[in-house]
């Protein structure tokens, strides 16, 4: 991401943002708010277009290769509960059908990642897990609690992890729960 | 379950979750269909546009935002075109209405009898999925333009209301052209829409 900016009917909602994240790498990235935090993890997932700056993921660009981007990211949301899904099971047969990827292989897959997600409440585990079973090669973390830090890294430990937060103090617990640098 | 499709896994998902309101809305059809019992066949007809077509529009606001926000992130994060999205979305709407309009014109066969002719049901059907497309754009929109497009999709139905009897292909005619340019621009829009937090 190079001077990244978002607005919206001319309001700036996100101010230039400068950041790099090599392959396999950990960022841990503080923004001035909630708000902010989430709309970054969105445009670094392909899900929001900068309006200005530059934002490349692997050899792609957002604006231009969406579906690209998002064949690489994996993203987690802050607040998207899985709660009308009846079962994990289910709400993976979803998620497995928008990746277009085998489903009853990807409940496997998924049962073992949630496997190594115990201490996570399901709310956060269940979306990491449908994140994982795509083998991305880079994770968006929306605003991530510090708490579930280890679990994360030891899940998504063959992919870069990038996540945002809303304030520094919280990127700091974070990166000093897994040790990710800034 | 499995899902036969992507298209299949958003229809299916977002019609399991609107399965209480499109109940409510067909119960509303059935209901509105038999306080029009003792009026002709043209009443009927008028009726169904006017009252499908309403139809359609609340179901295709109720497709953004509240209880739709987790789908619509995990939507928008999948790699998919927003064609192929905008297609499986605007079935929702066009499944609610059609099951609107059969609970409608059910209710008036039992109370007219089998006078009831084909076309004004299949146009009804129609016209309620080609507003129903055209208001879906207005969610994706703000201000002035998502006004534009509920005023377009209630215009859409009131010519097509308009034009029924004299010319029921043309009516045809301009519902199907009404819902491709509808689907097309509805696609394109979503390919540049954000779903950034609510304020």
């Amino acid at each position: 991401m190079r001077d990244a900016t978002f607005a919206q009917r001319g309001t700036q909602l996100v101010p230039p943002q400068t950041l790099e994240l090599d392959e396999g790498g950990r960022l841990a990235h503080p923004c001035a708010d909630n708000r902010t935090a989430s709309i970054v993890a969105m445009m670094a997932a392909g899900l929001v277009r900068a309006t200005d700056g530059r934002v490349f993921v692997g050899a792609f660009d957002p604006c231009i290769q969406p579906v690209h981007v998002k064949r690489l990211a994996g993203y987690v949301p802050h607040d998207a509960l899985p709660y009308e899904f009846s079962t994990f099971e289910r709400y993976i047969e979803y998620r497995a059908a928008l990746w277009q990827l085998p489903q009853a292989e990807s409940v496997v897959r998924a049962r073992r990642i949630l496997e190594g997600l115990s201490g996570i409440h399901e709310s956060f585990a269940y979306p990491l897990a449908g994140a994982l079973i795509a083998l991305p090669r880079l994770l968006v973390l929306d605003r991530p609690q510090a708490l579930y830090a280890p679990q994360i890294v030891e899940a998504a430990s063959s992919c870069a992890i990038f996540s945002t937060h809303g304030s520094g103090g919280e990127a700091a617990r974070f990166i000093e729960a897994c040790g990710v640098p800034v | 379950m499995m899902y036969e499709s992507t298209a299949s896994a958003i229809a299916l998902t977002r019609l399991q979750r609107m399965a209480g309101q499109i109940l409510y809305v067909a119960a509303a059809s059935a209901l509105f269909a038999a306080l029009q019992m003792h009026l002709d066949l043209a009443a009927h007809a008028t009726g169904s546009i006017l009252f499908g077509s309403l139809a359609g529009i609340y179901l295709a606001l109720a497709q953004r935002g509240g209880r739709m926000r987790e789908l619509e992130l995990c939507e928008q994060s999948a790699p998919l075109y927003a064609r192929e999205m905008a297609r499986a979305i605007a079935l929702v709407p066009c499944i609610g209405v059609t099951t609107a309009l059969a609970a409608y014109w059910l209710v008036t066969l039992i109370s007219s009898g089998p006078t009831v002719a084909a076309m004004p049901v299949f146009l009804s059907i129609a016209c309620a999925s080609a507003v129903s497309i055209v208001a879906l754009c207005a969610t994706v929109r703000a201000g002035a333009w998502q006004l534009s497009y509920l005023l377009l999709a209630a215009a859409l139905a009131a010519i097509v209301a308009a034009l029924e009897f004299p010319q029921p292909p043309a009516a045809f005619l301009f519902c199907a052209m009404a819902g491709f340019i509808g689907l097309r621009q509805y696609g394109e829009v979503l390919a540049r829409w954000a779903p950034i937090p609510p304020v």
